[in-house]
C-alpha cells in the first residue's frame, strides 16, 4: 500500500470519528434531552467544516488546500471550546452540562480539536507533496460521507427547532421553535 | 445561530455535487462567521456565553 492511499484513508477514518462525535453529542442532546448552549454550536459547527476538509480530500483527492480548510476550522473550533472552558474554569464550579469519564463535553472539544490538528500535521507528513488523482468512492466511504451528511442536516433541522429563526438564548431550557410551530399552527400566542 | 448550520449543509452539498470551488468558498465562509460570532461573543456585543 502506497503512503497517498493510506493517506487517504486515514482522512475517511478522521470523517467517520468526527461524524460519531457528532451523532454522540446529538443522541446525548435527545436522550437526556439537554439542550446544546450557543457556544456547543458553534463548537459543532467547528467540527463540521473541518469534516468538509476530510470529505474534500475524500472527493476530489489529497490536496494542501483540503488540510488547509480543516486547520483553519479546527483552530476556530478550539477557540471557541477554549472560550467555554475558561468560562468555567473557577475551582469548585459545577461547570455546564455533564460530565463525560471526567471531563465535560466542552472539554472534550477542546480535546478532539487539538487532535484533529495534530492528526492533519500527520496527514500532511504522510501525504507529503504526493497529490492523488480524483479517487472512485467505495462503498464504505459513500455510506461514511452519507452519515456526515444526515448528521449536518440533523444539526440543521434541531438548531431551527432551539432557537426559531432568532437568536439562541445563553441557557436554553426548552425547544423555542418548536413552541412557535405549535403555537402558530394551534393559533394561540406562547 | 441556525444560518452557520444551513451554510455547512449547502457546502456538504456543494463538495458532493463535485463543486470543489464552491465548495471551499462555502466552507470557508461557514468558519469566517463561526469565528466573527465568537468574536462578537467575547466582545459581549453578542450574548451567547453562559
Amino acid at each position: 500500500m502506497n503512503l497517498s492511499r493510506f493517506a487517504y484513508q486515514l482522512n475517511a477514518l478522521a470523517l467517520l470519528i468526527i461524524t460519531l462525535i457528532l451523532a454522540g453529542a446529538f443522541a446525548e442532546q435527545l436522550y437526556f434531552g439537554e439542550l446544546p448552549c450557543p457556544l456547543c454550536l458553534l463548537q459543532r459547527v467547528g467540527l463540521m467544516a473541518a469534516g468538509l476538509g476530510f470529505m474534500l480530500n475524500l472527493r476530489f483527492g489529497l490536496h494542501p488546500l483540503h488540510y488547509g480548510v480543516t486547520l483553519i476550522a479546527a483552530l476556530v473550533g478550539a477557540a471557541t471550546s477554549a472560550r467555554q472552558v475558561l468560562l468555567h474554569i473557577i475551582p469548585d464550579g459545577m461547570g455546564y452540562g455533564k460530565v463525560f469519564f471526567g471531563l465535560h463535553l466542552y472539554t472534550w472539544s477542546f480535546v478532539s480539536f487539538v487532535s484533529i490538528l495534530f492528526g492533519v500535521g500527520v496527514l500532511l507528513m504522510i501525504s507529503g507533496s504526493a497529490h492523488s488523482s480524483t479517487p472512485k468512492l467505495t462503498r464504505w466511504i459513500k455510506l461514511i460521507v452519507g452519515l456526515f451528511l444526515l448528521v449536518v442536516f440533523a444539526n440543521l433541522v434541531s438548531t431551527l427547532l432551539e432557537c426559531g429563526l432568532s437568536e439562541c438564548p445563553s441557557d436554553p431550557t426548552k425547544y423555542l421553535g418548536l413552541e412557535k410551530i405549535r403555537s402558530w399552527i394551534s393559533g394561540v400566542k406562547p | 445561530m441556525y444560518i452557520v448550520f444551513l451554510m455547512s449543509l449547502v457546502s456538504t452539498v456543494l463538495i458532493l455535487m463535485g463543486r470543489r470551488s464552491l465548495g471551499v468558498t462555502a466552507t470557508l465562509i461557514t468558519v469566517i462567521t463561526t469565528a466573527v460570532m465568537l468574536y462578537l461573543d467575547m466582545t459581549t456585543k453578542l450574548q451567547i456565553s453562559l
